[in-house]
């Protein structure tokens, strides 16, 4: 016995009641689904209104630290002013209409001092950055996934790492002349070791999942395994790992200049300015020059910090929802 | 494990040989004018290579480093030669090593309290105040040097709370800055681990058993979350505490406290050999020693961890 | 029997990528004391996150849209707070979760577990606590329980720990167990000895259990009741013997075709055409239209109702609609209907 529940049955036409002609292709239309991980990535990105403006306002600073030269009543960094009156050296001015940001303890202009030091600071950044991020990810990767060379990488980490890198710099410092180049050098050949050992546990993590076992019973070349299949899912945390180079770098490259293995005085950045403010911490009226390289220091590496996170965070798959 | 440990102890000490010989090495391709300092212009040739001679510089290389590892092995960790000439490396060190672990110590068992407890906070208070206050604070401690931030917090702490700057063993109130310092850094970045590790379990199967069995939130987060969140943490924790002894450069410095801070730049700038390679031995064994009491400590919290798949990194 | 549980047109959504997607479309389901309900449906028909929203274990980003869940008295779709689903998840609902391997805290003892469970609902001493624990594990079939308390979950296999997760359910006392896919991640042998043991336990301690699963060979083994899923709504509902003699639902149909049977070696084993429907899209008529070769115009009209075939088997198609052109049960099914019969 069959009884219909509900009466808004009986209101419907009969003509309804009649086969219809089955297309096979229509059971077909699944639910698509339109995921890009670039695009996914990007828009959890946006989300993050901290981030996107702190990364607004390091696009800026970048662009300014590069055309700062070139814009007009700007000083040259490393020139002694004088006074035109008594034609002694200007120092320690206060900031002023002429002098932006003061002048330093030998009369140079604090202003122009502290953007050529920002300049210098992010072009070491950067370059050891990438330094650290190629060299690191080759032999991190290699090192995780082959494994016949781990055990002989493992112990060239283990005595690399309990090296002093103080000794390392001190040596490079005394065979090439103290100047930028040789600082990048040495902070690049100690820098990489953290980088390889991070991709390399991330690699013995994910090198016997399932689908790289796949991979490798299909007779896949090891370089094309870990290019397509390992590779991609680091990007995030070497996105991360390089976000964080840059403050990183800026931390070695002060107490590198703290104990004197920095740069030459006049190649002005933010390590020597730091402290050279040092210096002049405790007398008030010299303050400003503590408080200018400090301010700027701190947006630079913040920004780089809070980016670097948030990519991170956005390029999670988990995060994508 | 008897049998594990023994091999791993054994891999440790060649490790460490190996980091010490190369040590030894590498300060033997120094300059020689850095034996010599300001009386470098001063002295003939023949005084140079006396001096030299005294050092043991002028022996074979093989023979140094022979009679170098025989001295350790009896103890002997040499004698200073320029950082304070003729005085056994044993002395200096015991003078500076007790400054340096006190404060240490004391900045670990600070960082550990509010660095866990920030991270417990963190979680539970999850993208609310807590959370982005303490996100705030881990950012602006790991993204600004160091070195930076302790300038401010000496200059600002003295002038408006009136503490002192000069480090003094008998006047308690001079211990403040030092170990305030000091801890910021490992608060933060236990709270931020913490906060990591404790998210990933709250994600976990076993988490929804829990809360299908009436478990109340907060009773999961005790019971269950903290404790399976610091495991993974345990494994860095004797590391650190062996650490505290090599000082912080900065801080040291900053505050005129007479430890082990800025031994190890001074000696390798002055070219101290046997200063170093002492430094070197002690660090560079905490930090192999350190791990591998870390893997122990590890697996006496995780019954599943198999002790024989461990080692690798150091 | 008395009704105990009551779950009315529930519409539960999720919030996906900024996108709406609607799991459950106004799903209803009855549960009287001491029966065996199994809920059979594909993968992704929204069994799960039917049964989990009546102990608010929805995920975040999921709310119950409309509709009811009654209980006791109360309507469990009301409850904001986490201090309401106390009184219920574990008291009075208890649920089995899939995979063993990972449900148990791998850092504690089993012991430890179950007599939280214990000890959430009763007041109890210990050492009282203890004996019950003992006395839980050895219902469940876990030989040694004084030996097996102190060990760790990684010590035990897949089946032993299904079989402490269903300590710890029992252990809690409930009125209602819900069981999701208890087997599906165990042997074949270990499976029979689950569903042996969940019969047993549900006479010894009185439960009224309902099984999510897609195995209908499980199904028919325990249930008394059987309530066809597609797509998030209940397409058929009846007692077992009249689903499985006399399916009305096409995808009824189509699923006990689907049953791999003994059969001559080259013939071709049946397959449903097609995929289940994008859920956020929303969907016009009845959800299994587009798939079903004995689909009316209607179907892609207009959602049917419920049709009553008896007083406890209906199911929604309107092909029981007195204005529907009789429709053949297909033959493959015919076929395991009399097979069926010759075995009983």
């Amino acid at each position: 016995m069959r009884k219909p529940i509900q009466k808004i049955a009986d209101n419907i036409d009969e003509s309804l009641f009649t086969i219809h002609t089955f297309d096979a292709s229509k059971a077909e239309q699944t639910g698509y689904s339109n995921y890009s991980y670039w695009r996914s990535t990007w828009q959890m990105f946006l989300k993050n209104k901290v981030a996107f403006f702190l990364m607004v306002l390091i696009c800026i600073l970048l662009i300014f630290t590069l055309i700062q030269p070139y814009l007009p009543y700007q000083k040259l960094p490393t020139e002694i002013y004088l006074d035109e009156t008594t034609n002694m050296q200007l120092r320690n001015q206060h900031p002023s209409i002429e002098h932006w940001f003061g002048t330093n303890s030998i009369g140079q202009d604090l202003w122009s001092r502290i953007w050529s030091g920002t300049r210098t600071s992010l072009f070491i950044g950067f370059i050891v950055g990438l330094f650290e991020a190629v060299i690191g990810i080759l032999i991190g990767a290699i090192w995780g996934y082959v494994r016949k060379l781990d055990r002989i990488i493992t112990e060239i980490y283990n005595v690399w790492n309990n090296i002093p890198t103080t000794i390392i710099l001190v040596l490079l410092t005394y065979i090439l002349r103290p100047c930028l180049s040789t600082l990048i050098f040495a902070m690049c050949i100690t820098g990489w070791l953290g980088m390889a050992r991070f991709v390399r546990n991330l690699i013995v993590i994910i090198r016997d999942r399932e689908y790289n076992l796949a991979s490798r019973c299909l007779g896949t070349p090891t370089g094309r395994i870990i290019y397509k299949n390992l590779l991609p899912y680091l990007v995030s945390v070497i996105m991360l790992r390089l976000a964080l180079a840059i403050p990183a770098a800026i931390g070695s490259e002060v107490f590198l200049t703290y104990i004197g293995l920095g740069l030459p005085v006049d190649i002005p950045s933010l390590g020597n300015l730091i402290n050279e403010g040092r210096i002049l911490m405790m007398s008030p009226d010299l303050r400003y020059q503590l408080f200018f390289p400090a301010i700027v220091l701190s947006v630079v590496t913040i920004s780089f910090y809070v980016i670097g996170n948030a990519f991170a965070d956005a390029a999670d798959p988990r995060n994508h929802v | 494990m008897l049998k594990y440990s023994l091999k791993r102890l054994l891999q440790s000490f060649f490790t460490l040989f190996i980091v010490v010989s190369v040590v030894f090495l590498l300060m033997r391709l120094m300059p020689e004018e850095g034996y010599f300092g300001e009386s470098f212009e001063k002295l003939d040739e023949t005084q140079k290579e006396a001096i030299l001679e005294s050092m043991g510089l002028r022996d074979p290389l093989i023979i140094q480093l022979k009679d170098f590892h025989l001295g350790i092995l009896q103890g002997d960790l040499g004698k200073s030669i320029i950082y304070r000439p003729k005085v056994p490396v044993t002395e200096i060190l015991k003078t500076k090593i007790p400054y340096s672990l006190s404060l240490g110590l004391a900045s670990i068992c600070i960082s550990l309290f509010c660095g866990l407890g920030l991270g417990i906070l963190m979680t539970r208070s999850k993208g609310k105040f807590w959370d982005k206050i303490g996100t705030g604070y881990i950012v602006v401690i790991n993204a600004v040097p160091a070195a930076v931030y302790y300038l401010f917090i000496q200059l600002y702490a003295t002038n408006c709370f009136k503490l002192p700057i000069l480090f003094d063993v008998d006047r308690p109130t001079s211990w403040i800055l030092p170990i305030l310092s000091m801890s910021l850094g490992s608060t933060a970045g236990y709270a931020m681990w913490m906060r990591r590790y404790m998210v990933d379990e709250l994600n976990k199967d076993y988490i929804r058993l829990a809360k299908a069995k009436g478990m109340k939130n907060k009773t999961i987060m005790v019971k269950h979350v903290m404790r399976n969140a610091f495991v993974p943490m345990a494994q860095y924790l004797p590391a650190s505490i062996l650490f505290t002894i090599a000082g912080s450069l900065y801080i040291e410095s900053l505050y005129s406290i007479p430890g082990m801070g800025g031994l190890l730049v001074d000696a390798i700038q002055r070219q101290d050999n046997p200063l170093v390679q002492a430094l070197v031995l002690m660090y560079a064994g905490f930090s192999i020693f350190g791990l591998f009491l870390g893997d122990i400590l590890m697996a006496a919290f995780d019954p599943r961890i198999k002790l024989d798949q461990q080692g690798g990194v150091r | 029997m008395k009704k105990i549980l009551e779950i009315q047109d529930l519409v539960i959504k999720f919030n996906l990528r900024g996108k709406t997607l609607t799991a459950i479309r106004g799903a209803s389901l009855d549960l009287y004391k001491g029966e065996s309900l199994a809920i059979v449906g594909e993968s992704g028909s929204g069994k799960s996150v039917f049964t989990k929203s009546c102990m608010g274990l929805l995920d975040q980003n999921g709310w119950i849209d409309s509709g009811h869940i009654l209980y006791n008295d109360f309507d469990l779709g009301e409850f904001k707070t986490e201090k309401e689903w106390l009184n219920i998840r574990g008291k009075k609902i208890a649920m089995v979760f899939q995979d063993p391997m990972t449900s148990l805290n791998p850092l504690k003892t089993i012991g430890k577990q179950v007599e939280e469970a214990v000890l959430l609902h009763r007041k109890l001493k210990k050492s009282e606590a203890k004996k019950i624990v003992l006395s839980i594990l050895d219902d469940v079939g876990i030989p040694e329980p004084e030996v097996r308390y102190k060990q760790y979950p990684f010590e035990f296999s897949g089946g032993m720990r299904q079989r402490v997760v269903i300590a710890i359910a029992v252990a809690c006392n409930p009125e209602i167990l819900i069981c999701d896919e208890p087997t599906t991640a165990l042997d074949v042998t270990i499976q029979a000895q689950i569903m042996d043991l969940l019969k047993n336990l549900q006479e010894k301690y009185n439960l009224s259990i309902i099984y999510i699963t897609h195995d209908l060979g499980v199904v028919a083994h325990v249930a008394d009741r059987v309530a066809v899923m597609y797509a998030g709504d209940i397409v058929e509902i009846g007692l077992s013997d009249e689903i499985f003699f006399d399916p009305r639902h096409p995808y009824t149909w189509a699923l006990l075709s689907s049953l791999p049977q003994l059969g001559i070696k080259g013939e071709d084993l049946y397959a449903i055409q097609g995929t289940p429907p994008n859920l956020f899209k929303e969907i016009k008529g009845d959800a299994f239209a587009p798939r079903n070769p004995n689909a009316l115009e209607i179907d892609f009209i207009h959602k049917p109702p419920y049709f009553e075939i008896t007083d406890t088997h209906k199911a929604k198609t309107w092909l029981l609609d007195p204005r529907a052109p009789k429709v053949p049960r297909p033959a493959l099914i015919e076929k395991l209907i009399l097979e069926g019969n010759e075995v009983v």
